[in-house]
């Protein structure tokens, strides 16, 4: 090791922080090295002096108290790291007592100065009471905005399944006019086929008037497709239909849907008179109150 | 006059050995150390006794109570805790200062080491820059050059060098304030 080394090493040689090989070595050449040696006195003084070069901690204790004014010691504490840490935890000690209180309860004073052990507990049971009762309206709370929370997530969840079925209901509604549509145009022209679809009457909420046929030469067929409400109670329907002063224009029993849910009724043009015709839905081999009616106005 | 009335009391019962107000004062004194647990650690609990002890002593001597007897156990504590925070230091003053260090070496420092004029010593603390006095307080505290160059962010050679320059730096502060000395003083100074 040199001497410059040596010489670098001698603080932490004097805090005892080198390591066992790296202090050997600069013992070692400090037992050979008169140089070194004075380093080594200088920079033990030099320590000394940064150890003691500050203010006593009565003086650091009547500075933070505010009993000593000095301004040599203030000027030293407010550019010194070492006494602004210290001065730092005196004064938070000092603020501990600020916070402790003021003067000793002056019931100490006099013939019973001594406090009862139950006021203390009653106290302490006061305390504890308070903060359980805190604990509890804060957990309560935690606890009703979580049900709030989960209802409204139900809520929501339950709107989006209702906006799904409607969506849905509104699609197939949507397809099945597209078919019949379709249907209407691959047909009628070709066979003289008038194809029209009634959605039941009670339905319509507000919707367009009554759909309308009109009844010339050329037309060799009507065939009237019957949307079913959904869920329909029998498999087989009554089907009646009636003129505007009530009298049967026709009759079909027990007619099937098909699968998508529309009874298909097939009429010779001459079955039908102009007017409004208003067709009875009901299931099959019941009276009373039909399950659907629909109108359909017949013009020649 | 009722709170020196109070005071006076609670002195002389913790002076009789009121157990009472021997509790009282023994919470005092852990609550004013508070801050100190973290740098003290258990020692706190060995200091709150060290530091009753001295109030005992204290109120024997027919020291004043002053306006507070709180007061006084706080402050007893206050001092007894940074007391205890300088004593932590790593320095080996004594293992060293019995080195041969020339014929005039010992006697230079032990001159040195008598001058401890307070105002001195602050003068020249006061005038190192603080980064040399932060430097050195880890130093004192017993850090390693490795543990210090990780703090400042220096390699450990750049931080020896400045150990180094801050020591140039106090020596010739030292010279500055301290009296004309002998040749080949402490300071490493040849005549």
């Amino acid at each position: 090791m040199t001497h410059d080394q040596v010489v670098s090493r001698l603080p932490w040689l004097a805090n005892d922080s080198l390591e066992e090989q790296e202090r050997r070595e600069v013992e070692t050449h400090l037992a050979s090295c008169e140089d070194c040696r004075r380093e080594l006195v200088a920079t033990l003084a030099i320590g000394r002096v940064m150890a003691t070069g500050h203010p006593s901690p009565e003086e650091l204790v009547a500075l933070c108290w505010g009993e000593d004014a000095e301004s040599a010691i203030g000027g030293h504490v407010a550019s010194c790291p070492t006494c602004a840490s210290e001065l730092e935890l005196l004064r938070a000690s000092r603020e501990l007592e600020r916070f402790h209180g003021g003067a000793v309860p002056t019931s100490r004073v006099g013939p019973r100065p001594r406090v009862g052990p139950w006021r203390r507990w009653s106290l302490v049971a006061a305390a504890v009471l308070l903060i359980a009762a805190g604990v509890s309206l804060v957990a309560s709370q935690r606890k009703a905005g979580r049900l709030l929370a989960e209802q409204q997530r139900r809520a929501t969840e339950a709107q989006q399944q209702l906006d799904q079925l409607v969506r849905r209901a509104e699609a197939a509604e949507s397809a099945r006019s597209d078919l019949a549509r379709r249907v209407h145009e691959l047909l009628a022209p070709q066979a003289g086929i008038a194809l029209i679809e009634l959605a039941p009457f009670a339905s319509r909420r507000g919707g367009p008037s009554s759909p309308v046929v009109a009844l010339d030469g050329s037309l060799s067929r009507v065939l009237l497709l019957l949307a079913l409400p959904t869920a329909g109670p029998a498999q087989r329907y009554d089907i009646v239909a009636l003129d505007e002063t009530g009298k049967e224009q026709f009759r079909l029993g027990a007619v099937a849907p098909d699968p998508r849910g529309l009874l298909t009724i097939s009429l010779e043009p001459a079955a039908l008179s102009a007017g409004t015709l208003r067709i009875d839905v009901r299931p099959a081999g019941t009276e009373g109150q039909p399950l659907a009616t629909y109108r359909l106005r017949v013009t020649r | 006059m009722v709170e020196e009335n109070t005071e006076q009391h609670l002195a002389q019962s913790f002076l009789a050995g009121d157990p009472e107000v021997a509790r009282l004062v023994s919470g005092w004194a852990r609550l004013a150390l508070v801050p100190f647990r973290g740098r003290l650690g258990d020692e706190v609990e060995d200091l709150a006794q060290e530091v009753l002890a001295e109030t005992v002593a204290t109120l024997r001597r027919g020291i004043s109570v002053g306006s507070t007897f709180r007061g006084l156990v706080w402050r007893i504590a206050a001092r007894s805790a940074i007391d205890r925070l300088r004593r932590h230091q790593r320095w080996r003053f004594e293992g060293f200062a019995r080195e041969p260090a020339g014929p005039d070496g010992d006697q230079a420092l032990e001159r040195l080491l008598a001058i401890e004029q307070r105002h001195q010593l602050l003068a020249v603390v006061s005038a190192m820059p603080r980064a040399c006095r932060e430097l050195w307080a880890w130093i004192l505290e017993g850090l390693s050059y490795l543990e210090m160059s990780a703090r400042v962010g220096v390699s450990e050679g750049a931080l020896r060098v400045r150990v180094l320059r801050c020591r140039r730096r106090a020596q010739a502060l030292i010279r500055s304030e301290l009296p004309a000395s002998p040749p080949n003083d402490a300071m490493g100074r040849r005549s």
